[in-house]
């Protein structure tokens, strides 16, 4: 027992070191593999100059590559398969000559394995990072420059859709050079809208809500006119985790959305610049309507407390109808509420807005994952091919969905691949495609995988309520109508500051953060007065937030 | 006094109610409906009762698998740490004029208590040693458990030295002497010993996590550490809410915990008896 904890210790104290340590291993890498790297980027261009680069090139003989990965922890495979033979990888081998060597892989905690395997120097050849790895690996010059070979080797289907929201490529950019593949995705999948159970809107013969002031008023009702009408004083009028504004759902991104103002994110400000919009005076008006609303009783009292699943909790046994969640709050928790409860009727209602205002809709990047070669690895272009057939099987017109990532069956194979991007659209235009299906009851024009939500969306309304989910992801009570409204009028508010955390950022981010936190809660509590905001306001810029703010505005300036 | 007992009485019924309350609760989330279980209706007794979350985790192979690995690592873990803790303890419990250095050598063991490698040195070595992603890197680094070789040293030494040098006299060496008079009677401090490892062995899943390769050599506490822990709710995106909506199951996540505390359960009361005894035994020397 004894020596476990002070192994243990010792773990804490020299994870802690982490940094340090692998500071100390950028002198070694750069003077022994930065050789024969620069050798080889060389000879490279001579020997493919010669002939025509396909970047479907099979490689005769076969390659061996190694990697690590994140697999999730509910990853299935067929009866036989495994991740290192399944459907993906047999298409690697026999189209691309490339096997894939997993040396491990991990279903939690990736990140702080990786970090132990970066700090040992014990690198793959291929591997996923996040932003911060990338920058510590970048400024150790432990990984490889892609911007040649990704010039050369990637398929146009791939390049357009890498390059679809260039500021995605940008993030993995350093000082003009390609560092890393970005794992691309669609901004529009960290939209956070309103959801109101549509059935208690019936029992209370509540309009639709169009205004933030109808929000406020349908959670006043909620809370006091019993709207599950069983006689018990027993719902509250708006869910809220003690993540405040972070999290999927039960948060108060869309409601302070409602005010203009977006918090979390770097936005314009009046003068061209960028400023943080945690700090910006809306906030603080959508603060003072949340203290009111708590005061009155509509927020749980113990709402500083529950994490997400106690709120799911209160959710799912009825307590609460009305929640601000991103798009995808059907798949969970809200089929949970309906499993347990088969006349709850959740619906998206976008984010109204301050009547007589309009306001943006606040988007997050979408990039967290990167895709890197270990400096010194042979192929360094195997990584460009990788990506090119993913996008071949999966988003070209040869695409066949069925085969690569979703089976007819519903089994999903789009884990597999260990390079994964998707277009900046994908789940809008699945919705797009969908409603003309769904008003005509007319499948024929659908994808595979539209299909498949089809025909769950049907089962649903033919009276499987377990079914529920792929109507509210997309279906018409989805919140992609209102998000494309918000995109067609140009209505968008992303985040303006996507590049590695700077300098004081990583020394001076937490301390803010915890003290936005404890801020936010105790005005929302009503401990302290709303004014308490500006005093945190100059608090936040004395103590970092004005480094963070130039050095922002310094990279914007950059770019 | 009759009042003191009463109350005595009652404070530890209440003390053991608090301790066994949580095994309580998982138990009864484990046989009730996952819808009534995510509603937060459990208490102690199961809502909508339902064996279907222990169906679930028969036909799952991840667990049966981490069961057999932990099995296995419990086996030969205990083995090996009991062999040398024992070989050592015994030589290291003589007086220095029995061993020339023996001061030297405790401080060589003690002095891996006070300082160690730590994370990186411990992973490098064990991946240079070669012995990463098997059922080794879970036994070797941890096969020689200081703190039980202080207590059993310590247990030795109390031993009275009559029956040693009764044994010496009947021709015996020290080899025969440790196996067939120490050993045998120092059954209570070994059993406390070997509980010790037991339950290390059982428990540990941070070695499970960083030193085998894939989830499928995970032991036990490494397996159930990756699903209870689950995902970190503010870094939810789409495609996790898919998959949380279907691992999210809490009564199957509590049929998992419930069968994985069993089998150290059961051991203990077995050995329960020899703690006890074992630890104040082994402190008190003459």
């Amino acid at each position: 027992m004894k020596t476990t904890s002070t192994k243990w210790m010792l773990c804490l104290a020299l994870s802690a070191s982490l940094v340090l340590a692998s500071a100390c291993g950028k002198n070694n890498n750069e003077v022994s593999p930065g050789t024969p790297a620069t050798s080889e980027a060389t000879s490279t261009p001579d020997d493919s100059a010669a002939e025509s680069i396909d970047p479907f090139a099979k490689y005769d003989p076969p390659i061996e590559v190694t990697a690590v990965r994140d697999l999730p922890a509910s990853i299935l495979f067929r009866e036989g398969e495994n991740i290192d033979n399944n459907v993906w990888s047999r298409e690697y081998e026999e189209k691309l000559g490339i096997k894939i060597k997993y040396l491990w892989t991990s279903n939690s905690d990736y990140s702080q394995r990786l970090n132990v395997s970066i700090t040992s120097g014990d690198l793959p050849d291929i591997f996923p990072v996040d932003a911060v790895q990338l920058k510590q690996l970048v400024d150790a010059g432990q990984v490889e420059d892609l911007t040649e070979v990704f010039e050369k080797y990637v398929s146009p289907e791939a390049r357009d859709l890498i390059l679809k929201d260039p500021n995605q490529m940008k993030s993995a950019t350093f000082d003009g050079k390609l560092m890393a593949l970005p794992r691309v995705g669609s901004p529009y999948d960290s939209s956070q809208v309103l959801w109101i159970r549509a059935d208690w809107l019936r029992n209370l013969n509540i309009p639709e809500p169009k205004t933030l002031e109808d929000v406020v008023a349908i959670a006043a009702a909620f809370t006091t006119q019993d709207p599950d009408q069983n006689s018990k004083d027993d719902t509250y009028g708006f869910a809220l985790t003690k993540d405040l504004h972070k999290g999927g759902f039960a948060n108060i991104q869309g409601f302070l959305n409602g005010f203009n103002a977006y918090v979390g994110a770097w936005i314009q400000g009046s003068d061209g610049k960028l400023t943080f919009g945690s700090v910006q005076p809306e906030i603080k008006n959508g603060l003072a309507k949340l203290q009111e609303m708590y005061k009155a009783g509509y927020i749980d009292e113990e709402f500083a407390v529950k994490d997400g699943s106690k709120v799911m909790e209160d959710l799912v046994s009825g307590k609460i109808g009305l929640s601000y969640g991103a798009w995808w709050n059907p798949a969970w928790p809200l089929q949970t509420v309906k499993d347990q409860d088969p006349t709850a009727e959740w619906k998206a209602y976008g984010i109204p807005a301050l009547s007589g205002t309009t306001n943006k809709l606040q988007l997050s990047f979408p990039v967290a994952q990167y895709y890197v070669v270990k400096k010194g690895a042979k192929n360094t272009e195997a990584i460009i091919k990788l990506l090119n057939i993913l996008v071949e099987n999966g988003y070209s017109k040869n695409a066949n969905i069925e085969k690569y990532f979703i089976a007819e069956d519903g089994f999903l194979y789009n884990n597999y691949p260990l390079v994964f991007v998707s277009p900046a659209d994908g789940n809008v235009n699945i919705h797009l495609n969908m409603k003309p299906a769904l008003e005509n009851k007319d499948d024929s024009k659908l994808t595979g995988e539209e299909k498949g939500y089809y025909e769950k969306i049907m089962a649903y309304r033919a009276g499987d309520p377990k079914s529920w989910t792929n109507e509210g992801m997309y279906g018409l009570d989805s919140a992609w109508p209102f998000v494309k409204e918000k995109i067609d009028a140009d209505l968008i508010q992303h985040d303006q500051f996507f590049g590695a955390p700077t300098p004081t950022m990583s020394q001076k981010n937490a301390n803010l953060d915890k003290m936005l936190m404890e801020t936010f809660t105790k005005i929302i509590m009503g401990e302290v007065s709303v004014d308490e905001f500006d005093k945190f306001v100059s608090n936040w810029n004395k103590l970092g937030g004005s480094d963070i703010t130039n050095e922002v505005n310094e990279w914007a300036a950059a770019q | 006094m009759k009042v003191f007992s009463w109350f005595n009485n009652t404070f530890l019924i209440l003390l053991a109610f608090i301790c066994l309350f949580p095994l309580l609760h998982i138990l009864a989330i484990s046989f009730s409906s996952s819808a009534a279980a995510s509603a937060g209706l459990v208490k102690l007794w199961p809502v909508d009762f339902t064996l279907k979350s222990y169906e679930f985790i028969l036909s799952k192979h991840e667990f049966l698998k981490s069961m057999t690995v932990t099995f296995q690592r419990l086996v030969i873990g205990t083995a090996v740490n009991m062999i040398l803790t024992v070989l050592i303890a015994y030589p290291l419990s003589k007086e220095t004029k029995d061993l020339k250095f023996r001061t030297l050598y405790a401080w060589f063991f003690i002095f891996t208590i006070l300082f160690g490698g730590g994370l990186i040195p411990w992973y490098m070595t064990i991946k240079y040693v070669g012995i990463m992603n098997s059922i080794w890197a879970l036994i070797l680094p941890s096969a020689v458990p200081v703190f039980n070789v202080i207590l059993l040293l310590n247990f030795f030494r109390g031993i009275p030295k009559e029956l040693e040098e009764s044994s010496f006299i009947d021709g015996a060496g020290y080899w025969t002497t440790l196996w067939k008079i120490m050993v045998p009677i120092s059954l209570p401090a070994m059993a406390t010993v070997g509980l010790f490892t037991m339950v290390n062995h059982w428990n540990s899943w941070f070695d499970g996590l960083i030193l085998m390769g894939r989830s499928d050599q995970y032991p036990l506490a490494t397996y159930l550490q990756t699903i209870i822990k689950g995902m970190d709710l503010t870094k939810l995106s789409g495609q996790d809410a898919i998959v949380m909506s279907k691992v999210s199951d809490r009564t199957a996540k509590a049929a998992q915990i419930f069968v994985g505390t069993l089998p150290i359960l059961i051991v203990y009361p077995f050995l329960q008896r020899y703690f006890v005894q074992g630890i104040v035994l082994g402190s008190v020397k003459e």
